[in-house]
């Protein structure tokens, strides 16, 4: 089943095209990694799925149905989004932030309710926050807020996921943890959509790839397929290193 | 060490404490004053000069101190959360200079000797002419650093024609009273002051307090406030238009009031746990608190003569904005 679907896509910003031709669709539960060198427009492809830009041309299915025919509302709840900067412009509370998962689902005048309060308890627990709860979230380390940004993300029920760039700037550790929640949520009938830069994070996660360069989709595939040397070579001008064992990973290795 | 918790204080208490804070506050405004009377006096005895006093004159002087003080709190909270800058007030996208100058306008043509009601809706005016000013300058789908230029510039233009005018006018006595309008007072209004602009302010109270839930949203940056179903293009209008309604209205008949609209969502923030939302109706409860004290200060202060409402906010605001700066450097080093 396609949760998404983007058809011949066109985005340009300022009389400058971005995305050009764009189709690609992403499946129930899977992990789908958008890669591409700086420029390529990745960011680009997520905030046209959010609506916070609208496509010159071509159109965006979500459910089969075009996203201009579903209610802003509607999308809030059915897609997360995971911006690249996790900006708070207060200094809140974890629990605040996590909280503001629900906002989808109440109107201007409703409180929380008891069944709120367990979703965000939940989603605190599960990405092992809750205990952050009171803290303020200025005052956290870089792996801490990137995992409260996935309890708020959680809180939200949102069936599909589009998270840009969750791992710049955290630690190895950090940034498989990071991966491995969002590779648990996609197993429990969600769809991720992740933009990354670390090809061997990309390789190790996704079960499938987007190679995006100049504004249109260069190869998509599983990652040994879209990872190929004369793919990194056209599109990154690198050369990688491979393993080929029972785990596919590639190394990136020198500039060509 | 680092304060690393924020501590909330349970809206129910906040707002208990406010609303008796702002029950005396009212009820001193309409006991103090240049005559001394109990308020038991001047109800039981309707027909007595008293009773003339309490309900023509300070009545109608509490009751805008109210929407006034409620109004800046409010429209500066509002103003702080949607440009996520703690520096913003209500004033920021040009509402109070536009209106300001629509007041002036109206010392200026004469045209308060022949219909003094003029004033207030000189003042509505340009509060709306200011609006419009600003999505011309600025376009309707503007982001929030071409808002505030906007702003800056509609602010720029309005401070350039008052002074025009106040340069042109070739009363004297006009422009003693255009400069003190400017410095802001509650003084001598009546009720027809308060039911002109009532509809205005109620409207711009419903417009912002309605954007609690999505100023919340928006400290998350606006493309995830967006992501959450929070409708931008809405937001600022509601916010803009709901602004310069109750800001605009309120400018039009007591003049500009500054730092209000800075000070109390500062003070009041840490309280509600630094939530833009619930930060809304609490800087309304306490703006009112700090206008009635503040009209109560003016006419207790023994001066020669009364001193206006915006000399004094402003005499408090100034010490205010210094401890911002040095708690900003302390933060730096």
């Amino acid at each position: 089943m396609k949760l998404i679907e983007t058809e011949k896509l066109d985005v340009s910003l300022d009389g400058m095209t971005i995305l050009n031709d764009v189709s690609f669709w992403i499946g129930k539960g899977e992990v789908v990694g958008l890669v591409g060198p700086n420029g390529a427009g990745k960011s680009t492809v997520l905030k046209a799925l959010i609506g916070a830009l609208l496509p010159d041309k071509g159109t965006i299915r979500i459910f089969g149905k075009p996203v201009r025919e579903v209610s802003r509302r509607t999308l809030a709840r059915k897609l997360g989004y995971l911006p690249q900067e996790n900006e708070v412009h207060w200094p809140l509370t974890v629990e605040r932030v996590v909280a503001f998962g629900r906002i989808p689902y109440l109107m201007p005048w409703e409180g929380l309710k008891g069944a709120d309060q367990k979703i965000i308890r939940d989603a605190m627990r599960a990405t092992d926050t809750f205990h952050l709860r009171h803290r303020r979230i200025d005052h956290l380390a870089g792996g801490e807020k990137a995992l409260v940004m996935i309890a708020r993300l959680l809180a939200g029920e949102p069936e599909i996921i589009l998270a840009d760039e969750p791992v710049q700037g955290l630690d190895p550790a950090h940034s498989i943890q990071v991966m491995e929640f969002l590779a648990g949520i996609a197993e429990n009938g969600r769809s991720v959509l992740v933009v990354l830069h670390d090809l061997a994070l990309a390789s190790r996660f996704c079960s499938r790839v987007l190679l995006l360069h100049e504004g249109k989709i260069a190869a998509s595939g599983s990652p040994e397929e879209v990872f190929s040397s004369e793919n990194l070579r056209s599109s990154y001008h690198i050369e990688a290193k491979y393993g080929n064992g029972d785990d596919f990973y590639v190394l990136p290795w020198k500039r060509i | 060490m680092k304060k690393n918790t924020v501590k909330e204080v349970s809206p129910f208490w906040l707002y208990v404490v406010l609303g008796t804070l702002l029950l005396a506050a009212f009820l001193g405004s309409v006991s103090v004053g240049a005559l001394k009377f109990s308020l038991w006096d001047a109800l039981c005895h309707p027909s007595s000069g008293f009773s003339f006093i309490l309900w023509d004159i300070r009545l109608p002087r509490a009751l805008l101190g109210l929407l006034v003080g409620a109004t800046l709190g409010l429209a500066g909270a509002a103003m702080q959360g949607f440009l996520r800058n703690p520096l913003a007030e209500p004033g920021i996208l040009g509402v109070t200079g536009g209106a300001a100058l629509g007041a002036v306008a109206v010392f200026y043509t004469g045209l308060i000797s022949i219909f003094p009601m003029m004033l207030p809706i000189g003042g509505i005016l340009g509060a709306f002419v200011s609006v419009i000013l600003l999505y011309l300058f600025a376009g309707a789908l503007a982001g929030i650093q071409t808002l505030i230029l906007a702003g800056v510039a509609i602010n720029v233009i309005a401070f350039a024609g008052t002074s025009l005018m106040l340069n042109l006018v070739k009363d004297p006595y006009a422009v003693l009273d255009i400069v003190f309008w400017q410095m802001g007072s509650l003084a001598d209004r009546s009720f027809e002051h308060v039911f002109l602009i009532l509809p205005f302010v109620l409207a711009g109270w419903c417009m912002l307090l309605w954007d609690g839930r999505a100023l919340e949203a928006l400290s998350l940056g606006e493309e995830t406030a967006l992501s959450l179903g929070i409708s931008l293009g809405s937001l600022r209008t509601r916010i803009v238009l709901g602004a310069a309604l109750c800001v605009g209205a309120s400018v039009a008949v007591c003049g500009s009031i500054g730092f209000v609209g800075l000070i109390v969502p500062h003070l009041l923030r840490p309280l509600v746990g630094y939530r833009p939302g619930r930060l809304l109706g609490a800087s309304a409860l306490g703006g009112a608190v700090l206008i009635l004290c503040s009209d109560i200060a003016v006419r207790m202060v023994p001066s020669l003569m009364e001193l206006k409402l915006g000399v004094v906010t402003s005499l408090l605001g100034a010490p205010f904005f210094l401890f911002l700066i040095f708690r900003l450097r302390k933060k730096i080093l």
